[in-house]
């Protein structure tokens, strides 16, 4: 018995081996033209709605510290000081800090002063010096008569060398609560801010991150500052709010576009999908690090983000995507990959929104004009299914 | 043996998902399939009036009454393919699968000259999978067609010479189209589409067998019904539902038992051309096949007594046209029986050996136009049956 079933499977398997089983691959030496298969087609989505959510938050200081004015509020930078005092008398304290870069300004006068207040780097604002307590002057509590002012107009990426020995004196009797600087001109424009780097900045090499020199006699030593904030006066700003005026791209600024996704089929596929627009050369390079001249380096990228609920309390994201945005010479716009978001908005019928790389990280801000999105898809393959027989 | 059954039930029933590679599954329905047991196919296809103890119920419910113990038949057949398509010239691939699974199963009922019958067949089925380029674009292709007819009667003899059967089927299948196209100079290269049509119905066969000592006379009937359409995109379902009605059979036979001879006719017809589906173009269908079997007995010495060795032989030859669009085919068939499990009651395996060709033109799928295309095919098949002992 067994013996039969074995020979009768050893002789089925013979048999059933036969014949090449698979897929049948059509010669490659001939060329095919599928006329079913659709080919890609390209068009515009209408833009049917537009505006800003806007959210009022203070930005966390991250790799930038930012002194001047941007998105219509000043900006304060906070620095901590080590507690090092020579015991020289007669020593010099250098403040050192790296510009990065003048954002719409070529020079700007700042003061340096010491705080008066305890501060909590990560929960400091314009109005509280940490969580549930207030500055008694909102924006900070300092000693102007132990302040010293400076005019800052060195050229980008330097480093700058500040006396700041008066605030010395001052700890020389009080406690150290660290410093603030603040922008001394009147701005009336914005953005009008220098950027200064941080502890936080990983790119910076050592001796370009900030901190206090001591002179003393021929001795010098250095002490790296090692916490730092940045707040902003946001009071005058809405807490939520979806702004039809705006369209403007920045941490706390999200700009929101509706599609029309009316011409398209839910069964063909977008194979390609790309925004343009129009925006800021200079912005875009200092705050998305695109530079137009080499397009090619941009790092940073932009999210573009599905909009799951447009009431501006509780507005809330769905999926997201990020890419490098990109420049398009010959339309001199900037460009940016949407594919995967627009596939899921599409699907889900909701709009788009664009988020800068560090999501309320920065206090940056940046209008876009003209923006449009621009699709390749592919109609479905069986398109005769229009012309399918309904028996009612 | 109840473990073995299940065993060949499986490999069955595995079997059964998969089909031969053919150009036919991008037309029509795909392969039309043969329809019967090995026995009959052996016998040129021509199983309507073959009664005796080892024909099925497959064609013929009436035929089944001839049974007093529980009966089990279970088959597959595999076909090899040489394909000669004029669309592609110089271009004569080979494919090899399964193709026509079936079981049949006759259970006796106390109640003398009535049985009940229960049995699986696929009338229709094929798939093809293409890989070819088109431009840029690489693209595989799959397409999947079948129907399945799950059916359940019963048999009654009416007078001694006469009897009659009479079963519900339920028709179940699908046509699978998937079309995959990468092109990587898209962001979303890959474009994945997948039609689905799901078929379900419920239909009706009858059947009357005449028997006599020479000359036994069937028929068999097909009354047409409806199969419901249900149709999804990439697993999402669109309505509404659709329906086409598959034609009414109706096949005559005769078998005559001269001596050692059992000699067998059949036609067959079906009006395929009334059918409106997906705008194939079908034809009406009709088969003529002959067919004889022999009861070999081949003398052998066992411990010097003279024994005879068994062995049913049979040859056929069918000759079809329709289905497919200017549709030919014919088939030289032969077979024998084994009897390899001697400790199982009225246990035998039966082979099937045929030749044959399929010619039809053919709708290019491409472009359109249509061509010759013709399939020489080898088909081995294997059948295994068996009366329960334990029943009676």
């Amino acid at each position: 018995m067994r013996k039969s079933i074995f020979i009768i499977l050893i002789i089925m398997s013979a048999l059933f081996g036969c014949g090449k089983k698979g897929p049948i691959e059509l010669p490659t030496s001939e060329s095919y033209i599928n006329d079913n298969l659709q080919p890609p087609m390209e068009m515009d989505l209408t833009v049917t709605r537009s505006y800003t959510h806007v959210i009022r938050f203070d930005p966390v200081l991250n790799q930038e510290g930012w002194v001047g004015r941007a998105q219509g509020t000043e900006i304060r930078l906070l620095y901590n000081a080590p507690a090092e005092v020579a015991d020289d008398p007669d020593a010099v304290y250098t403040l050192r800090l790296h510009l990065l870069y003048k954002m719409g300004l070529s020079s700007l006068n700042v003061t340096i002063a010491p705080l008066t207040t305890d501060w909590d780097s990560s929960s400091v604002t314009w109005e509280e010096a940490s969580e549930d307590t207030p500055w008694t002057t909102p924006g900070g509590d300092y000693d102007p008569a132990h302040a010293v002012t400076a005019t800052v107009s060195e050229a980008e990426d330097s480093l700058l060398s500040i006396d700041i020995t008066p605030l010395f004196d001052y700890w020389a009797e009080n406690e150290n609560h660290g410093f603030i600087i603040i922008a001394n001109d009147f701005l009336l424009t914005d953005p009008a801010h220098l950027a200064f780097s941080t502890p936080y900045n990983n790119d910076d090499e050592t001796d370009e991150k900030p901190a206090i020199v001591i002179t003393s006699g021929e001795t010098t030593t250095t002490e790296l500052i090692t916490s730092s904030d940045h707040i902003s006066d946001l009071s005058a700003r809405p807490e939520y709010i979806n702004d039809p005026t705006l369209f403007t791209l920045g941490d706390g600024y999200v700009p929101v576009l509706a599609l029309d996704y009316s011409p398209l089929d839910y069964k063909w596929e977008i194979l390609e999908a790309t925004l343009s627009f129009t925006a800021d050369p200079v912005l875009m390079k200092y705050y998305f690090g695109l530079d137009i001249t080499v397009p090619e380096e941009a790092e940073e990228k932009i999210y573009c983000y599905t909009v799951e609920n447009e009431d501006p309390t509780d507005f809330t994201f769905d999926k997201y995507g990020s890419t490098v945005p990109g420049y398009d010479e010959a339309t001199s716009r900037f460009t940016l990959d949407i594919t995967g978001s627009l596939r899921h908005a599409f699907e889900n019928n909701q709009p788009i929104g664009l988020l800068p790389p560090h999501y309320r990280n920065q206090l940056r801000e940046m209008a876009i004009t003209d923006a449009a999105v621009h699709i390749v898809y592919r109609r479905n393959i069986e398109e005769y299914e229009e012309d399918f027989e309904v028996t009612e | 043996m109840k473990r073995l059954f299940l065993i060949l039930t499986l490999c069955v029933f595995t079997a059964a998902g998969l089909s031969a590679g053919s150009f036919l599954a991008l037309n029509s329905f795909g392969k039309y399939n043969l329809q019967g047991d090995i026995r009959s196919f052996s016998m040129g296809v021509s199983g309507v009036a073959l009664s005796d103890n080892y024909n099925t119920s497959l064609a013929n419910p009436a035929t089944a009454t001839g049974k007093d113990r529980i009966y089990i038949n279970i088959g597959e057949t595999y076909s090899s393919l040489s394909i000669d398509y004029e669309r592609f010239t110089g271009f004569d691939p080979s494919s090899g699968d399964f193709d026509t699974p079936y079981l049949n199963i006759i259970f006796p009922l106390p109640l003398k000259g009535t049985v009940l019958t229960a049995s699986y067949y696929s009338p229709v089925n094929s798939m093809i999978e293409l890989h070819y380029a088109n431009g840029t674009e690489q693209v595989e292709e799959v397409h999947q067609k079948n129907i399945n007819f799950a059916e359940f009667g019963a048999a009654y003899e009416l007078l001694p010479s006469l009897s009659v059967g009479a079963g519900a089927l339920y028709a179940f299948g699908n046509e699978r189209n998937e079309y995959t196209i990468i092109d990587e100079n898209y962001t979303e290269e890959t474009t994945y589409n997948k039609w689905k049509y799901t078929y379900s119905g419920i239909g009706f066969h009858t059947g009357a067998f005449y028997r006599s000592e020479i000359a036994n006379v069937g028929v068999s009937y097909f009354p047409a019904f409806d199969i419901t359409v249900s149709r999804s995109f990439n697993d999402e379902r669109i309505d509404p539902e659709t329906s086409f009605t598959y034609p009414a059979q109706l096949t005559f036979g005769f078998s005559l038992t001269p001596g050692e001879f059992t000699l067998t006719g059949e036609w067959t017809s079906i009006d395929w051309s009334e059918i409106d589906y997906n705008g194939y173009d079908l034809e009406k269908m009709s088969r003529l096949s002959f067919g004889a079997e022999y009861d070999l007995k081949i003398p052998y010495k066992r411990h010097g007594n003279l024994k005879t060795f068994d062995i049913p032989v049979r040859a056929g030859f069918y000759t079809q046209k329709g289905f497919y669009e200017d549709g030919k085919e014919w088939g030289l068939t032969g077979g024998f029986s084994l009897f390899p499990f001697k400790n199982v009651s009225g246990a035998r395996m039966d082979i099937l050996l045929s030749y044959g060709q399929r010619n039809a033109l053919l709708e290019d799928s491409f472009q359109g136009g249509i061509y010759d295309y013709k399939e020489n095919f080898f088909t081995f098949g294997v059948s295994f049956s068996a009366t329960d002992k334990w029943y009676k």
